[in-house]
């Protein structure tokens, strides 16, 4: 690529950068492996730049390669995949301590959803992506988005991980 | 607090995800390792147009066995530097390629993943696993003509010796890094014939490689002397998935039994005639991914070799709008298997599997096939 498009691509990358990463940590749980999936994402953007910038939706793009990439790594080390209830060593910035243990409490919820259910909530309610655009992203059909995000909204308003007084 | 309805929900991960902080954007490491997969997708677009120009020569017989393999250079040196018993900077391999260097260097950034280029393999140091005793495990990784083996050695193992096609023999010697015994590897592609391991100054085994595409793939380890399996390789599927041509086979031999598709291969370590394949078991699956770093549309395309029972010839999948693909089974050495390569939608509903008769033998649901979401890769 030429000095100009690789201009254009560190724009693209600057702007998107962070909710690449939160999207990755909504997955994860991981601060650090989210801004490798997220890194992983742009640099396959890179790669196909040409056809990313001509893309109708980009950012649609990214968010698949993060989900895509994310379930790749749960195959790869399903074994080592066992919630030990501890938390990644992040205090995000803006965070008052008030609020740590209720985040901490929803991300170990959101963890202990199957993955398509965690990808379903993050992109629906995070980033308040349509059930059609959710779809996309995921891979699935509309029905399936419904379901996913149906069926894990019941097991979040049961999670003894966030009822009062539930573990820590 | 209990979540009770989806705005709440909506609130709650707000506060949650909008207050992580992410460190800079890497923008030069992503241009690097963007830049690393471009040169991979040079060689898938390499390897899709020999299997179009050798489809081309064979149509009405597309299925035939494998008999275009390019022959290995006659003419080339290669030699490994010697490097001590510790990784420095990360180097675990190094030496020359005629007049070029080629190096194989460990980067703790790029966790178990690697990239590769021209004369240069980096791989994160979770990549290799532990190998007990006298055990060796390799993986190979290529770019441009030049073909790489990474590996890790079990305490007991004193050298490595990989034999070329023009006769040398390389000494690898392990070389310790992140608490592990590495051995790696360049040389020109199709010119590796051999590996043998040692212990102490005696040879423990011996391996010889399936050839996936030119590279290298070492799964069995043989006693010396011992023979191991005929080598047989069969084409077991081959076409085109939006644009991306693809081609599956099957090779048995002293190598064990190799399933290998455009951009990988599966192994079985194995020394007599596999008849431990059930039907319905995936042999080497790239599911639910990119079908070929090459390009194409097929972000969610399912593919690979699937067994399937002895006495079925062809499986027909029936697809969700009246598609019909029907997929020819291909005997290899007691196995019975297909190539497949098939979009994420629209949907399989059915299968069909015939015998040589063409008689039907059984339908199913199409359970299983392509990609539903959350299943994940298979490979």
């Amino acid at each position: 690529m030429d000095a100009a498009a690789d201009a254009e691509f560190s724009d693209f990358m600057h702007g998107r950068w962070s909710q690449l990463v939160r999207l990755g940590y909504g997955l994860t749980g991981d601060l650090q492996l989210a801004e490798d999936l997220a890194q992983t994402a742009f640099a396959k953007a890179y790669a196909s730049w040409g056809r990313v910038r001509r893309a109708d939706n980009p950012d649609a793009y990214l968010r698949r390669i993060v989900v895509n990439a994310n379930r790749t790594r749960f195959r790869k080390v399903r074994v080592g995949e066992v919630l030990t209830g501890a938390m990644p060593d992040l205090v995000a910035a803006g965070t008052r301590p008030d609020q740590l243990h209720e985040h901490d409490t929803l991300i170990e919820a959101l963890l202990a959803l199957p993955y398509g259910q965690r990808a379903a909530v993050v992109l629906r309610y995070w980033l308040d992506l349509t059930e059609t655009e959710t779809a996309a992203v995921l891979g699935c059909s509309v029905g399936n988005v419904k379901s996913q995000a149906s069926r894990a909204l019941a097991k979040l308003r049961t999670s003894p991980l966030l009822l009062e007084g539930g573990p820590a | 607090m209990s979540i009770q309805d989806e705005r709440e929900l909506r609130g709650r991960l707000g506060a949650l995800l909008d207050g992580v902080a992410p460190g800079p954007a890497p923008v030069s490491q992503a241009v690097r390792r963007g830049r690393g997969i471009r040169v991979r997708r040079w060689i898938g677009a390499a390897a899709g147009l020999a299997v179009i120009v050798a489809g081309a020569a064979v149509v009405p017989a597309l299925l035939q066995a494998h008999t275009t393999t390019p022959a290995a250079p006659l003419h080339y040196k290669v030699t490994v530097t010697k490097l001590g018993g510790s990784a420095a900077g990360g180097v675990i391999g190094a030496g020359t390629i005629g007049t070029e260097h080629w190096r194989v260097v460990l980067d703790r950034s790029l966790g178990d993943g690697c990239e590769v280029a021209a004369y240069v393999l980096t791989c994160g140091d979770a990549y290799g696993s532990p190998a007990s005793g006298r055990a060796v495990s390799l993986a190979s990784s290529s770019a441009y003509d030049t073909e790489f083996e990474i590996g890790t050695v079990g305490a007991g193992v004193t050298r490595v010796a990989i034999q070329l096609s023009n006769g040398a023999v390389l000494n690898l010697r392990p070389v310790t890094a992140a608490g592990l015994r590495w051995v790696a590897v360049a040389a020109p592609l199709r010119t590796i014939r051999r590996a043998v391991s040692y212990a102490g100054d005696s040879e423990y085994r011996y391996a010889i490689p399936y050839a996936n595409d030119g590279v290298a793939e070492f799964s069995t380890w043989l006693r010396p002397g011992q023979a191991g399996l005929p080598p047989v390789t069969k084409a077991v599927g081959a076409g085109d998935l939006d644009g991306v041509a693809w081609h599956a086979a099957v090779g048995v031999g002293p190598w064990g039994y190799c399933a290998s598709f455009i951009n990988g291969s599966s192994c079985f370590a194995t020394t007599t005639v596999p008849r431990f394949l059930s039907a319905g078991q995936i042999v080497h699956s790239l599911a639910c991914g990119p079908l070929s770093d090459g390009g194409g549309k097929n972000d969610g395309a399912s593919a690979g070799v699937m067994a399937v029972p002895p006495d079925v010839k062809d499986v027909v999948l029936r697809f969700a709008g009246g598609g019909r693909l029907r997929l020819a089974a291909i005997a290899v050495a007691g196995t019975r298997v297909l190539g497949y390569a098939i979009a994420d939608r629209p949907a399989v509903i059915q299968t069909l599997e015939y015998g040589v008769h063409g008689q039907l033998l059984h339908s199913g649901s199409g359970t299983g096939w392509g990609c539903p979401p959350g299943t994940g890769v298979v490979g």
